[in-house]
């Protein structure tokens, strides 16, 4: 009777001990799955959310540099030309008053006094977008927002774990003809408009 | 038939191919968005939303419209986990809204003439209907958030609505030496399709807002893909957004 007992205590403890050892050996396989998962290479096409954070953050340095400056060729270049060959952006909206600037694209160069220029705040419809542009030896040294439709910034949690893997791409331009295009244009248009009355108060 | 205006600070594109478009139909798509300028500017000092903000004019006294718009921004706070407020420093600003909902309803306009193949587009959001002049779907091209003179990709529009929140001169903001690291600046663009504009543009805003999360909140919800741009030149968009990529 006892004898049987003890056989019946030493085969739960033998069993106990199986299920834990089971266990450890699945939570293990477990930890490593979400470890290669997590950590795993970057060079897959497919991201998941903590994926993209990683690789956005690892390059946003050389990215910055490229922008910096692509962005500064454009804001020499192209105000003068928009001005110059794209009348309807040029156009203010009704409720701003007009502030056409005329002058051909010879005249954009040379024509600026030396200073700091504030231009009109611009409605983006979504919001407010101003600029100041800095004047040297007549030629635009610098444009800086000094006001920028960023009101909609929120910070908060979303959970996007157990989300299906999304895919990625580096983007190219594309030749094809399209009928319409979309895109957030507002914002740049409204950037040219108060650039345009910044550099028109800095012929005056 | 097809016509460029600027207004509300923006471009508005309307072009119907049926053969029995009507100037009047077009002309009147236009009074319809100076209608919604007159009535939702924020900066217009007598616009019902500034009486509204001016404590001029309750909530109940304002028009149906109004309403409407106050009940769709409730609605939408919601679905967005809060992402979408149109209340923000004591002031009610629904222009975040109002503009695909214009988009929407103008385009209904036309349905309602008895048009087929149309699209109407205001500061590069879509609400495209049957198929431009060749009977082919409307191509709408994306634009480079690094270059506003290219597009990125090219997708097919028969019916239903494409929205970009987001910005070329995003990047710039490196320029400005007061606010470094104050702006999300990991996420350019983010453009949503779907069956209307009016959803589709209040998604993008929404999502936009949530950085570089965005595209996850979209992939969530069914009916509606995202291509989201970030500033690496990278594009992650939802699993079923291939389905309108022409190239």
């Amino acid at each position: 009777m006892s004898e049987s007992k003890t056989r019946k205590q030493h085969g739960s403890t033998f069993l106990l001990r199986k299920y834990l050892i089971s266990t450890f050996v699945l939570a293990s396989f477990g930890a490593y799955v979400i470890h290669e998962h997590n950590g795993g290479s970057t060079t897959e096409s497919s991201v998941t959310a903590g994926q993209s954070t990683a690789q956005t953050n690892g390059t946003s340095d050389a990215s910055l540099a490229t922008n910096s400056t692509t962005s500064a060729d454009t804001q020499q270049a192209d105000p003068a030309s928009q001005a110059s060959t794209a009348p309807p952006t040029a156009q203010a909206p009704t409720d701003v008053p007009p502030t056409p600037t005329t002058a051909p694209p010879t005249a954009v160069a040379s024509g600026y006094k030396d200073g700091q220029y504030t231009g009109q705040q611009i409605d983006a419809f979504y919001g407010i977008v101003q600029v100041q542009v800095d004047i040297q030896g007549g030629k635009i040294t610098n444009v800086q927002f000094l006001q920028y439709p960023n009101d909609r910034q929120r910070s908060a949690f979303i959970n996007s774990q157990a989300m299906p893997m999304l895919q990625s791409e580096t983007i190219q331009a594309q030749s094809a003809q399209v009928d319409i295009i979309g895109g957030a244009t507002l914002t740049s248009q409204a950037f040219v408009m108060s650039l345009q009355s910044a550099l028109a108060s800095a012929k005056a | 038939m097809k016509q460029t205006r600027i207004m509300m600070g923006m471009p508005i594109t309307v072009e119907v191919v049926d053969h029995s478009a009507t100037q009047q139909a077009i002309d009147d798509c236009f009074l319809y968005f100076q209608w919604v300028d007159d009535t939702f500017s924020t900066y217009k000092e007598d616009s019902e939303i500034s009486r509204i903000n001016q404590k001029r004019m309750t909530l109940a006294e304002a028009s149906q419209p109004m309403r409407a718009i106050f009940a769709l921004a409730e609605a939408t706070k919601l679905d967005t986990d809060g992402y979408f407020d149109i209340y923000r420093n004591g002031r009610y600003d629904p222009s975040g809204l109002v503009k695909g909902w214009a988009i929407f309803n103008a385009a209904s306009m036309l349905a309602q003439r008895g048009y087929w193949n149309y699209y109407v587009e205001a500061g590069g959001d879509i609400q495209a209907a049957g198929h431009n002049a060749w009977g082919q779907p409307w191509r709408v091209g994306i634009r480079n958030p690094f270059n506003m003179h290219e597009i990125v990709k090219v997708v097919a529009i028969a019916d239903g609505g494409i929205a970009t929140s987001g910005t070329y001169i995003r990047g710039q903001h490196i320029y400005n030496p007061k606010t470094p690291g104050e702006l999300q600046t990991d996420v350019l663009s983010l453009t949503v399709v779907g069956s209307n504009i009016y959803d589709a543009d209040r998604l993008a805003t929404a999502a936009f807002a949530m950085g570089s999360e965005g595209v996850f909140f979209i992939e969530k919800l069914d009916g509606f893909e995202a291509y989201q741009i970030n500033s690496a030149g990278v594009a992650t968009f939802t699993s079923g957004f291939m389905r309108y990529v022409l190239s």
